[in-house]
């Protein structure tokens, strides 16, 4: 044992343990001047899902539209903390929107406009990008959309 | 064989049988970065499954994330015999998992920090990432519970 482990011991002083799994993943990553992010979730400041479920049997397409739109949101938060300021994005260049949607549900692209319209709304021209949009098995914490997406940053 | 995608066992080079086909290669050189296939927790000589299954189903939640762990240990592997070393990786950019999901079961991200704590146990900062995770019900090969494709870049 370690002689500050061994003082920790004597002192009777117990330090608490933290779940290191998962440490890794990062919001972003700047390589050079492209900007990936991680997916975006529809999550509310706290971290909590702001919406739960399968598109087509536990939301309406306009719901995960909003659903789209917060991960939107999200996303632009992220790049502004790690950024500074929006005016520096040149251009979104691509996203992912991955639609977690029941068996029968194909209006994938429709769910992900939520996204994409906001990034025209506040970048004009250059919020246009290139764009998959897929139905998903199962996402994370059972959010309805998640949305990854990278942009060039001047 | 395209020597960015050689396979070496006990200072030999080998064919890899598995995925040698169709113009897929798992590395792929561009410049400064290297892109790197979809892989799988599978034997990189035989393409044998080493976890075959859904996680919620077949596989337990610690079993997907030990899969996901050893999807992670083939890919730096295999970035070990084309680079000569791990030091030359700048740093891992962006993962994108799939996680092979029974009805109900989305604890995907726990799965996926199987991938994440390989790349920050080996790698410490240089392993951070970005990362997106899927479920999905249907993966290759007998029905493997994990694949992982990622984006990294090296030094000059």
């Amino acid at each position: 044992m370690s002689e500050t482990s061994e003082r920790l011991e004597r002192l009777g002083i117990k330090l608490p343990v933290r779940d290191r799994k998962g440490k890794g993943v990062v919001d972003a990553v700047i390589d050079g001047d492209m900007m990936y992010l991680s997916l975006a979730l529809p999550v509310d400041a706290d971290g909590n899902p702001a919406y739960t479920g399968k598109v087509g049997t536990d939301l309406t397409l306009e719901e995960a539209y909003q659903a789209a739109k917060l991960c939107g949101l999200n996303a632009l938060t992220t790049i502004k903390d790690y950024v500074g300021e929006l005016d520096r994005v040149d251009h979104v260049v691509e996203v992912l929107g991955m639609v977690n949607s029941c068996a029968d549900f194909s209006s994938q692209p429709a769910v992900i406009n939520g996204f994409s319209d906001l990034m025209v709304e506040v970048f004009g021209r250059r919020g246009q990008h290139a764009r998959m949009a897929v139905g998903a098995y199962s996402l994370p914490m059972n959010v309805p959309v998640g949305v990854k997406m990278i942009v060039k940053l001047r | 064989m395209d020597t960015i995608n050689r396979l070496t066992k006990d200072g030999e080079q080998i064919e890899p049988r598995y995925k040698a086909k169709r113009g897929i290669v798992l590395l792929r050189k561009e410049g400064n970065h290297i892109y790197i296939s979809g892989h799988g927790p599978e034997d990189q000589v035989t393409g044998k499954p080493l976890f075959a299954g859904r996680v919620g189903a077949e596989l337990t939640p610690e079993e997907g994330y030990q899969a996901a762990r050893e999807c992670a240990v083939i890919i730096l592997g295999a970035l070990q015999d084309t680079l000569g070393s791990l030091d030359k990786i700048e740093q891992f950019v962006d993962v994108f998992g799939m996680v092979n999901c029974e009805d109900g079961f989305y604890e995907i991200d726990k799965v996926m920090d199987g991938f994440s704590d390989v790349l920050t146990e080996v790698l410490e900062e240089r392993g951070y990432h970005t990362r997106t995770d899927m479920g999905t019900h249907n993966l290759p090969n007998n029905n493997i519970p994990v694949e992982v494709k990622a984006l990294i870049k090296i030094k000059d």
